[in-house]
């Protein structure tokens, strides 16, 4: 199974320190590129992250992605 | 009742007044009696009109908030019903010979509402008069901005008068009073001048100019008489604007104009088309046939072509606003498809770095932008007519000869003050400035607003152009 890493990595979006990072601040998440993130972790975790979910804050960092992931994967 | 008139400065006033003046807990009725004056000042078919959508608004979100059966069904016929409502009274299909103030924003506000109460991101406002008095707040009924409900609907009551945000509410008004009539009064003039001689290359390219600056002055100016309305009465609505001008790509330039639409478009088109049970469907054919890459892309293009054109056909149900959008889109795509070979040069080449290539990607961005914005004032075939026009007809020389149809002085005035407000956007706005120089300001630009402005008997004033949206 590919980690949220390898995900970013592929979509060529991982920088270093990224886990550090305010993805929408330093503009490596906008629309474009989130929708095609949900899209990927949707398919590889089997999971559907919910409209609402899809805020900035959600994917601010990759703390918020992957506590957004868990949360759904107890669902 | 013009947005720049005295009529609109004594309701705003009185509304101000009776709201600091009534019990906190029926504050909003002063809000209420407001929207209720001004929507009528508009026509008495204007109010009904207005008024139903809001009922209508109000009475599906407590029926989605009660019932757990057909809450889908429910919100799709709401939806149906106000996207009907709007295209009727808005194209005229079955006309009542006006088309009702700001329909088009509050139409978005009110279905964004009822979405989120559907979603259950908050629950239905169960007073009618505080709804109406927030969807109808009569500083966004002229052209927005488009607002979320949980973020404009403050609590009357825990509103204090803030002497500190009130004069900047009221620093904010005389801002936009002074950038339409000093400013875009005169721009109008110009870019209408300009407009007359379509068969004139170089006229044609003066106006692109002409053009982005005038509609950015109007537009601007009634959403900072909004805002500042707003702050009046405690209210925080969204800003509109994050220096349009200073973007480097058509999406980023997306990203700074008109913000409250494009926002709206993201949470109630883009992600819902995008994570749409057809679009899902089929993305997972083309992942299993095409790979992950594919899969990424598919859904971001499908609604990126549903977003352009549903924002083509919001700003006119005609061929020229449907190619706008449409060219946007090819623009938007060709460069999210260029984004990794962009990310690869600006790694290669570190004078990509500097301010040059910076400065160049925002005249690039506002020149592409200008060339596109020439559809909103031309039909298509004019269109195309005059981009032939200012390839083969355009001389350099020619352009300090071009009659704006204002003087001299006026062209300098425009100049100066587009340069004040170029130094006025590169100031932070958080930074905290003396009670002196604050009210100094305010004192500049009302003086100049009354030397320099453009109004009084016999001058008829133009309507904000995004009035027509």
């Amino acid at each position: 199974m590919r980690t949220l890493m390898d995900i970013l990595d592929e979509m060529d979006l991982y920088e270093e320190n990224i886990d550090k990072m305010d993805l929408v601040e330093e503009g490596i998440l906008d629309s474009y590129s989130l929708v095609a993130l949900v899209g990927e972790i949707n398919a590889e975790y089997k999971i559907t992250i919910p409209l609402w979910e899809i805020t900035p804050d959600n994917f601010r960092t990759i703390e918020s992605i992957e506590t957004l992931i868990n949360k759904q994967k107890e669902k | 009742m013009s947005f720049v008139s005295f009529e609109y400065i004594l309701l705003l006033l009185a509304c101000v007044i009776m709201f600091y003046v009534l019990p906190k807990k029926v504050r909003f009725i002063s809000v209420f009696i407001g929207n209720i004056v001004f929507c009528y000042s508009f026509g008495f078919t204007n109010f009904v009109i207005v008024y139903g959508s809001i009922l209508i608004t109000y009475l599906a979100a407590v029926v989605l908030s009660k019932i757990i059966k057909y809450r889908k069904s429910l919100c799709l016929i709401y939806v149906a019903i106000m996207i009907f409502m709007l295209f009727n009274f808005k194209y005229q299909i079955f006309g009542v010979g006006i088309v009702p103030m700001a329909i088009s924003f509050y139409t978005l506000t009110c279905i964004g509402y009822v979405i989120d109460v559907y979603r259950g991101k908050y629950k239905a406002e169960i007073n009618v008069f505080k709804l109406a008095a927030v969807f109808n707040f009569f500083p966004i009924m002229v052209q927005g901005p488009i607002c979320r409900y949980d973020e404009v609907s403050s609590d009357f009551v825990k509103v204090k008068f803030d002497f500190e945000k009130f004069t900047s509410g009221v620093k904010r008004i005389v801002y936009g009073v002074f950038k339409k009539l000093v400013i875009a009064e005169r721009l109008g003039i110009a870019f209408e001048n300009l407009s007359k001689m379509n068969d004139d290359g170089t006229a044609i390219f003066l106006n692109i100019f002409v053009y982005a600056l005038y509609l950015f002055t109007d537009f601007s100016a009634g959403i900072d008489i909004a805002i500042g309305s707003g702050k009046l009465f405690g209210i925080k609505l969204p800003e509109n604007f994050n220096k349009p001008f200073f973007a480097t790509s058509i999406s980023d330039y997306w990203r700074r104009w008109h913000m409250s639409l494009g926002l709206w478009l993201r949470d109630y088109v883009f992600y819902p088309v995008s994570f749409s049970k057809v679009v899902v469907s089929a993305n997972k054919v083309i992942r299993g046939k095409f790979g992950n890459a594919a899969a990424r892309k598919f859904p971001v293009y499908i609604a990126t072509v549903v977003v352009w054109f549903v924002t083509g056909i919001w700003h006119g149900a005609t061929a020229n606003f449907i190619l706008w959008g449409m060219l946007n889109c090819v623009v938007v795509i060709i460069s999210l498809e260029l984004a990794p070979l962009y990310k690869k040069f600006n790694k290669r080449f570190k004078f990509t770095e500097g301010r040059v290539y910076g400065v160049f990607r925002c005249v690039r961005t506002f020149m592409l932008m200008g060339v596109l914005r020439m559809l909103d004032y031309n039909t298509v075939g004019g269109y195309f007519k005059s981009l032939w026009l200012m390839i083969s007809d355009f001389h350099i020389s020619k352009i300090f000869d071009m009659s704006l149809g204002i003087a001299t002085a006026d062209v300098v005035l425009v100049l100066v003050c587009m340069f004040s407000l170029f130094v006025i956007s590169l100031i932070k706005k958080d930074r905290k400035r003396g009670i002196i120089a604050s009210y100094a300001m305010i004192a500049i630009m009302i003086f100049a607003t009354v030397i320099f402005g453009m109004y009084g008997i016999g001058y008829e004033g133009k309507e904000f152009i995004y009035i027509k949206y």
